[in-house]
């Protein structure tokens, strides 16, 4: 999400990911979407090395499943 | 009877035979028929289930055989917790007809100690988005003014305890749903460390943010209430694998020695609170530093950072769990739950786990800043509650809330009543200390709570 969406490409995102969406649906929702741009905006940092992992905690299960 | 037992009075009463669970049960649920009409905090009362509960917990007392503290306790559960042969709805139209075949965990785990089952409780729909009025119910309202919202989404959890038609109530914590209501509604509020409490059988709203716990008006309720919840569930794959702890035999043990950190910046910077909650906060910190606490203040990311991973992953799990209803039944969610929802599939997968990296470190900083203190200090809401009806749409995006950071941490964390503002409005602090260190947390918590006169003032509506 580097640069912010126009509001054609909002709409392809939204036919994407299958929502059957009414234009005033569309046209709310996109206005509201300025935050989750930020919000990914904020969460890059140039600084994070790429060995840096994520908080899923990855554990290999035995056969009984612990 | 006391018109307003808490759980710690009712259970002296009933081990004394001052009063027995029939009588108790019946006297709340008369509050029910008499209150509820105006708060809509009950989806379900079940009078039926409650009595027969009543009667054998009264059967255990007559023959020197209670099970606890809890026993013949009156309660209530949010509706996101299962309940064998009990609707079970999320407050949900898509689940308006759902009846589990079996209990979640913590509805097994109190009603093996005794509890008695007074109904289930409103919540917003799957326990986000709220105040919804297109639902097949509707929202629950605040005792302390009813044109004014709970906050959510344990809404009816938290409007129920303050008007005093339950004793307790179980609240579930994705972003601050068990704090929220807790605040508003001048109550007592706590999310437990991540895994110390059973998510089994609760429908869930996210597979990493999702807290079970409990809401009661005082913080040794809680802690009683707690304690019965608390412990390992093998049917819950993020469940601790420890023993529950002992919450209660410290509870007393003042906060001399200890350190309390204040972030400051949460709410003076991050989010600027009004002047009745900092007076709450900058209060909370001369009580406790009068009983021997030391009083430092602690720096920590910014809010907004928390509120971006939170939002992110928070919105992004639960598109992953509504998105076959979203595609193919949105109109019969409401509003606010299916419009916040959706932009969990706008976001990339990349997007989610850069938020799932920023959780690591957001984490790795608020646990750096806690090896020079034990409790964290800042506000549990920003304002008093304001009114139900007119709220924007997308305000839980505009401000960054106080509670989401410690969805992201794990830790537990505890709102509890710090004073009434404009209208006789409570408002809250938020208390939180280490990872699984929730007995300190309601032992410094219930410290403060004794030192000031809160507890004693009731809604009117209520008397």
């Amino acid at each position: 999400m580097s640069q912010p969406l126009t509001q054609v490409e909002f709409e392809a995102l939204v036919k994407r990911a299958g929502l059957d969406l009414t234009p005033e649906n569309i046209a709310d929702l996109y206005s509201a979407w300025p935050h989750f741009e930020r919000f990914a905006a904020r969460l890059r940092n140039p600084a994070r090395g790429r060995e840096a992992e994520p908080a899923h905690l990855f554990r290999p299960l035995n056969p009984e499943g612990v | 009877m006391d018109a307003f037992p808490t759980i710690a009075s009712a259970a002296a009463g009933l081990a004394a035979r001052k009063i027995s669970p029939v009588e108790l049960t019946k006297h709340l649920l008369a509050r029910i028929a008499r209150l509820d009409g105006q708060l809509h905090s009950f989806l379900m009362v079940t009078e039926e289930r409650a009595l027969a509960d009543a009667k054998a917990a009264e059967a255990r007392f007559m023959s020197g055989q209670p099970r606890g503290r809890l026993d013949g306790i009156p309660i209530a559960h949010k509706d996101i917790y299962g309940t064998a042969g009990i609707r079970t709805t999320a407050h949900s139209r898509l689940l308006e007809h759902n009846v589990p075949a079996t209990d979640s965990t913590v509805v097994r785990k109190w009603a093996e100690a005794g509890t008695v089952m007074l109904g289930k409780l409103a919540t917003h729909e799957f326990a986000m988005g709220g105040p919804s009025f297109d639902l097949p119910w509707p929202p629950a309202r605040n005792p302390w003014n009813t044109e004014h919202f709970t906050s959510g989404s344990s809404s009816g959890t938290g409007a129920a305890v303050a008007a005093g038609l339950i004793l307790g109530g179980t609240g579930s914590d994705t972003g601050g749903s068990i704090r929220g209501p807790a605040a508003f509604c001048g109550i007592a509020g706590i999310k437990p460390t991540y895994g110390l409490c059973s998510r089994a059988g609760v429908l869930p709203l996210t597979y990493s943010m999702d807290h079970t716990g409990p809401m009661a008006w005082t913080v040794e309720d809680c802690a009683l209430l707690l304690q019965a919840m608390a412990g390992h569930d093998p049917t819950d794959p993020a469940s601790a694998t420890r023993a529950a702890p002992d919450l209660l035999s410290g509870l007393n043990g003042g906060v001399a020695g200890l350190r309390i950190g204040v972030v400051r910046q949460f709410h003076e910077t991050d989010n600027k609170v009004n002047a009745t909650v900092q007076k709450g906060i900058d209060d909370a910190v001369e009580i406790l530093r009068n009983q021997g606490a030391a009083i430092r203040e602690v720096t920590l990311p910014s809010l907004q950072d928390f509120q971006a991973a939170g939002s992110l992953i928070l919105m992004t799990e639960a598109y992953a769990l509504h998105e076959k209803w979203l595609k193919t039944r949105w109109n019969e969610y409401g509003e606010l739950f299916r419009d916040r929802v959706a932009f969990g599939g706008l976001i990339s997968g990349a997007d989610y786990v850069e938020a799932v990296r920023r959780r690591r470190e957001l984490q790795q900083a608020v646990a750096a800043a806690m090896t020079d203190v034990d409790i964290l200090l800042t506000a549990g809401a920003p304002t008093e509650a304001p009114k139900i009806e007119g709220m924007p749409k997308w305000s839980s995006l505009e401000k960054p809330g106080f509670t989401i950071p410690f969805n992201l941490t794990g830790q537990p964390a505890m709102t509890i009543c710090s004073g009434f503002g404009e209208g006789g409005l409570p408002v809250g602090i938020q208390m939180a200390a280490r990872p699984f260190e929730d007995a300190l947390l309601l032992r410094v918590c219930q410290a403060y709570e004794k030192a000031t006169p809160w507890r004693g003032t009731r809604p009117a509506m209520a008397g």
